[in-house]
């Protein structure tokens, strides 16, 4: 079990080993050049992309968390599940909606320049395509992720310790500040994590948007400059800074682990909100979810409509198809995997399991298209060393077994998804106290019993919201899809990506918007989960 | 051949000795228990038996098989040890029945089904049996943890601390209870406790354990009257130590001079309050520091004249000393307990 | 439990790559929408079967480099030559033998070694603002880094491949020294940091933002032909200028196809390029795409008829991409994003 596991771990990291494994090659002389001229851009574009993002995502996720756990106002009901909506749009389409929307030739500056007779230079007006633009579009579609966690953290807060700190005199906000917020801390720096992670991975909005960040650097010495070892170096150094980041989270997280003095917890009682604060919450809640979701989707369904004759085909059907199979398949792989190896760091208590099972994660702050090239390579080269052998021992040849197959997508996205999962497995695992394994052993279990018997029902909630995480990030998923993907297997959001970067944003929405609802499908059920959660 | 040995057991983790060369050995049908303070290493030493911690060294037997040795580590779900944790430790996603019923996983579903209600009537929580554990108080709960552990009939039943996160009324009567329960199932157990009162109430034999030793494994009474361990003497019931020599047959104290069978040295001498009485011809003086009310009786504190404090009972309509009052008292010591120094 | 999963996913994927076998196998550079409807006249004339995956030509070369003899991929279209030069260099694709192929298409438009050959022209002039740009201030390529045109100019990202091979051309006309000069003096007239596609650099042009750009052709023509009024509008506030009309002439690329060395049907891949080449298709080209067709007797669409006749750079094409990784280091020190 032990050693099974272990070999699992070292098949998922695989892909990220060939990739650190660049350090060890020479460095090419185009480092020099690299150096002189882009190299430090990518880096400042980075860390102000990042530092952004963080900031953006944690005050939007943990106000609204906050409004919608420990407030009560009207519409509170609404806001708590719709704030989580956005989690559906994938980043690079809410780029293009609000490009085609606010951009000078776009709708909205172009109405201001009728209204008020301006030409251009008459006036100023922010500029989408930059990277405050970028910082704006990440934080959008990536707050809930700190919303998420946020959101169960504050629940999960006994109402005896709210009310002990009513009564020593602090008011919500200081309430909110000394304890609410330090309780909550570990899971809001899980959530910032998941951001930052995205954040780093991402590569249409900066692409799109011409922000020149680390992983656009990658894709160009990659692919453009065709510097192989270069771009594996590059990709080797933003491992290392992950993990490092990674490592820096756990510590912190360690830190700061708290657990429940008090089993009572109900929100029976909120802090009713009144005039000026009760404006303000509504017009917060509002705003956020107009800017996050609303705009962009009412936008992609008018481009859709005015489209709709040549976009709703029977391809349609197939692609939409494709991508939920795709990401159905994933999702329970994926899920399934973290199970094992969250249980696995439970009962083996070895540091080189978990340093492997932590370098696992590192995917999900890896570029698709790095993910891409660590895949590509292992597998091609395991193909070739299969059919060498079968063709010398049987005389047939296997050709491709595993490269250019479904195969080869799924492992990817295990690749770049196991991160997702595992958090969310870990979580609801942490929930399950150790006496409880140990009452199930002492009563003839199995370990492998435990998990099924014990674990698994517990933690229920939490292998769900994995599901759908996975889910709907395969679903939003391009780069790899686009580099890997087998003969005549299109996904929603490659067609959207192809039209779009054709420029033809009207005629990508209707994909586009497709993804959003079928991403929204899990959405929404996980909001039904959480405000059942919430009621019962 | 008795039920459970522990040979030479130790345990450490690291260069940390949590348990250092513990053996004991106990009868079938007998109740056990480890007391002491925290962090003396107690519940380690009882989930090395349950198999949760591996020994350093030292066997372990069960009913005649080994369980635990320098080279065999039975796994703890083959162990058939039952075990009541210190947060009873329901599984909160199963039904009372399903929880007691959970380790029954052999045998006819008609059988199971039995033993489930026999140990539901047993514990006099037939009517829950459809509930779940949250919807149930903390006593009741703690009966289920203990019904769930002898469902599958274990060979032993281990209970760490199992009364600790209830409150006091209820742990002293379900205390009561859970012994006159093993008793009637002719369970074989150990309790893991810190408190004295909950130890002597449900165990036949009691090993003190203090700073990784297990310093005597006796009855309740032998830890009382015969105190292999200056430790055990201040720990198990009140009672201090007073410092005295020795020599030739004779102890000289704080208390005077009395006759003992004992090498000469210099030794602590362990007076409890019931060897002192308040008598106004006694030769002892001292004086009132405290007193404290326990009833029946009360439990004064008194300074010596050369500076020591003792302790004394004395009934409520025997005397009334008040503080700072002078009061004289007397000696009556059969056999004076000391320990070397 | 994995394992289980992992061999049923292994089935299906055999399943899949089995059904790929007796067919024509293409990887495309040129977008879904933009080849699938000839794939598909294609398999409706001959009964050929075609696979399609499409992606970058970046991206899809590197694919076949690591798949290597076991790549199922036939052809490989890109939609530059220099792509095309590449996978030649890099021994991914094969020459063939087409005296049709070679009749049909002009010789700047392929391989000298016949391992390429160009389907359709994509031509990259200078578009100007009508109100703002007379066309007689417009020459050269060479004249935009002129400081005249300071604050003036529009254009995408460096990473882009037709900026990369536009100034793969210039190299080739001159020389790398003279090519960074005048990257470095194109660079000061940019209006704004370089951003978006073709397309944003028209709309950036009609808005006034800038005044000139340089584009491919067929994006203009497909916003001329768009649905979005906004589009046609801005369409219609630009002109072309076709540079360098008394010298090398204007830059042209090509989308173009090669057979890769790994291919288990070239003849049926050859087919395909032959019909691509072939009349229904050229037209095709023209009509829906608005680029180029590649053949001189095919023709062109009558927006692009309308802007008139252009003598086109003769350079073979394979230069653009001997000379590209040169071009994309100068574009960086010019600091051009």
């Amino acid at each position: 079990m032990r050693f099974s596991l272990s070999l699992l771990v070292l098949i998922i990291i695989l892909p990220i080993l060939v990739i650190l494994a660049y350090l060890f090659t020479p460095s090419s002389a185009v480092w020099q050049h690299l150096y002189d001229t882009v190299l430090g851009t990518y880096v400042t574009q980075s860390a102000i992309l990042m530092v952004g993002v963080g900031f953006g995502s944690l005050v939007l996720g943990i106000t609204s968390a906050w409004l919608t756990t420990l407030c009560d106002f009207p519409l509170r009901r609404f806001f708590t599940w719709s704030l989580l909506l956005p989690m559906a749009i994938p980043a690079y389409i809410i780029a293009y909606t609000y490009t085609g929307f606010l951009d000078f030739a776009g709708p909205v500056q172009t109405v201001l320049r009728e209204l008020f007779n301006w030409s251009y230079g008459d006036y100023w007006f922010p500029e989408v395509r930059s990277l405050t633009g970028a910082v704006i579009m990440l934080s959008l579609v990536l707050y809930p992720y700190v919303y998420l966690l946020a959101r169960s953290a504050f629940l999960s807060q006994a109402d005896s310790v709210l009310e002990a700190s009513q009564s020593l005199g602090l008011s919500p906000w200081q309430s909110f500040k000394r304890v609410s917020l330090p309780l909550a801390r570990p899971a809001i720096i899980a959530g910032l994590s998941l951001v930052m992670m995205e954040t780093l991975a991402d590569f249409g909005t900066v692409q799109y948007f011409g922000v020149d960040t680390f992983t656009t650097g990658i894709y160009r010495t990659w692919f453009g400059l065709d510097e192989n070892s270069a771009a594996g170096q590059l990709s080797a150094i933003l491992l290392i800074f992950v993990f490092t980041l990674m490592i820096l989270e756990r510590w912190s997280r360690q830190q700061a682990r708290y657990h429940q003095t008090s089993q009572r917890v109900q929100h029976s009682k909120r802090y009713t909100l009144k005039s000026g604060s009760l404006f303000s919450a509504l017009l917060f809640c509002s705003l956020l979810l107009l800017f996050s979701f609303l705009i962009p989707v009412i936008l992609l369904s008018h481009w859709a409509w005015l489209t709709m004759d040549q976009a709703f085909d029977t391809e349609f059907l197939t692609l939409a198809g494709n991508s939920l199979l795709l990401a159905a398949i994933t999702a329970i792989t994926v899920v399934s995997i973290a199970v094992l190896l969250g249980y696995g760091l439970r009962i083996y208590k070895q540091k080189n399991f978990a340093f492997l099972v932590r370098l696992s994660t590192l995917g999900y702050a890896t570029p698709g298209v790095v993910v891409a090239v660590g895949v590509m390579i292992p597998l091609s080269w395991i193909d070739h060393r299969v059919d060498a052998f079968m063709d010398a021992t049987f005389g047939i040849s296997t050709g491709l077994l595993l490269s250019g197959t479904i195969f080869i997508l799924i492992f990817a996205y295990t690749v770049r998804f196991m991160s997702v999962a595992l958090q969310s497995v870990e979580s609801g695992l942490s929930k399950v106290r150790p006496s409880l394994d140990q009452a199930a052993q002492t009563l003839g279990c199995q370990p492998r019993q435990v998990l099924t018997r014990i674990h698994i029902p517990i933690m229920q909630g939490s292998l769900l919201t994995a599901l759908l995480i996975v889910f709907v990030d395969v679903m939003k998923e391009l780069p790899a899809t686009l580099i890997l993907r087998p003969f005549n297997f299109n996904t929603l959001a490659i067609r959207a990506y192809e039209l779009a970067s054709d420029e033809r944003l009207m005629e990508a929405a209707s994909s586009a918007l497709a993804i959003v609802a079928t991403g929204l499908i899990p959405v929404l059920i996980l909001s039904y989960s959480i405000s059942k959660q919430a009621r019962s | 051949m008795s039920q459970l040995q522990l040979q030479d057991i130790s345990i450490a983790y690291g260069s940390t000795q949590i348990i250092q060369h513990a053996s004991l050995s106990m009868q079938a049908g007998e109740i056990g228990c480890f007391l002491g303070a925290s962090g003396c290493g107690k519940t380690t030493l009882l989930r090395a038996i349950a198999g949760f911690e591996t020994p350093t060294s030292g066997q372990i037997s069960l009913a005649g098989n080994v369980i635990s040795a320098e080279k065999t580590h039975i796994a703890p779900e083959k162990r058939h040890i039952g075990m009541v944790f210190q947060d009873f430790a329901l599984f909160p996603h199963l039904t009372i029945e399903d929880n007691i019923g959970f380790g029954l996983q052999k045998g006819r579903k008609k059988d199971r089904l039995a033993r489930i209600q026999y140990l539901l009537e047993m514990i006099e929580l037939t009517e829950y049996a459809k509930q779940y554990p949250h919807q149930l108080s903390g006593g009741q709960q703690q009966r289920i943890a203990l019904a769930r552990a002898l469902a599958p009939k274990p060979q032993l039943l281990l209970l760490d601390e199992p009364f600790s996160s209830l409150d006091t009324e209820t742990r002293t009567t379900l205390a009561a209870d859970v012994r006159q329960l093993l008793k009637k199932e002719q369970m074989t157990a150990i309790l893991v406790t810190h408190d004295q009162n909950e130890a002597f109430t449900m165990a036949d034999q009691i090993g003190v354990l203090h700073n990784a030793k297990l310093l005597q494994w006796d009855s309740c009474y032998e830890l009382y009257h015969q105190p292999k361990h200056a430790y055990i003497a201040t720990f198990i019931g009140e009672g201090i130590l007073l410092p005295a020599t020795i020599k030739q047959r004779n102890i000289y104290s704080a208390l005077g001079e009395m006759g003992i069978d004992h090498e000469d040295g210099d030794v602590d001498l362990l007076v409890r309050p019931e060897h002192l009485q308040f008598n106004p011809q006694g030769s002892i003086k001292g004086v009132v520091t405290g007193k404290r009310f326990q009833g029946h009786e009360y439990l004064y504190q008194l300074e010596l004249t050369d500076g020591v404090t003792v302790e004394a009972h004395a009934a409520i309509d025997q005397i009334h000393a008040e503080l700072d009052e002078h009061v004289c008292l007397s000696v009556r010591m059969n056999d004076p307990i000391v320990f070397s120094r | 439990m994995f394992i289980r999963q992992s061999i049923l996913l292994l089935l299906c994927s055999t399943l899949i790559s089995a059904a790929v076998h007796a067919d024509v196998n293409v990887y495309s550079a040129r977008k879904e929408a933009l080849i699938k409807p000839l794939l598909v006249k294609f398999t409706e004339k001959t009964g050929i079967k075609v696979n399609l995956v499409t992606g970058k030509a970046d991206t899809l070369i590197k694919r076949l480099e690591h798949e290597g003899k076991f790549s199922p991929a036939d052809l490989i279209i890109t939609t530059d030559a220099g792509r095309l030069f590449r996978a030649k260099s890099k021994q991914l694709v094969q020459p063939m033998q087409s005296d049709i192929l070679d009749a049909l298409i002009p010789e700047s438009y392929r391989d000298p070694e016949h391992s390429w050959y160009g389907l359709s022209v994509r031509a990259r002039p200078i578009i100007y603002h009508k109100d703002h740009v007379k066309p007689e201030q417009l020459s050269t390529y060479e004249d935009l880094a002129n400081p005249k045109w300071k604050q003036k100019i529009c254009i995408r990202s460096s990473n882009n491949i037709y900026n990369q091979s536009m100034l793969a051309s210039m190299i080739a006309a001159s020389s790398a020294e003279q090519t960074e000069q005048w990257a470095k003096g194109f660079v000061k007239n940019f209006a704004r940091p370089p951003k978006g596609g073709d397309r944003d650099q028209v709309k950036a042009v009609a808005a006034g933002l800038c005044d000139i750009a340089i584009v491919n052709t067929y994006y203009l023509a497909q916003m001329q032909h768009s649905k979005d009024k906004m589009q046609t509008l801005a369409a219609n506030k630009v002109a072309i200028f076709w540079p360098n009309q008394n010298d090398r002439g204007s830059h042209v690329n090509i989308s173009g196809a090669a057979i890769t060395t790994s291919s288990k049907h070239p003849k049926e891949a050859l087919k395909l390029l032959e019909y691509l080449a072939g009349d229904d298709a050229q037209s095709w080209y023209a009509n829906t795409n608005q680029e180029y067709p590649i053949r001189n007797n095919i023709k062109a669409s009558d927006i692009l008829t309308s802007w008139g006749t252009f003598k086109a750079d003769q350079l073979n094409l394979s230069e653009l991409g001997k000379r590209n990784a040169d071009a994309v280091k100068i574009m960086d020190r010019a600091g051009w994003r």
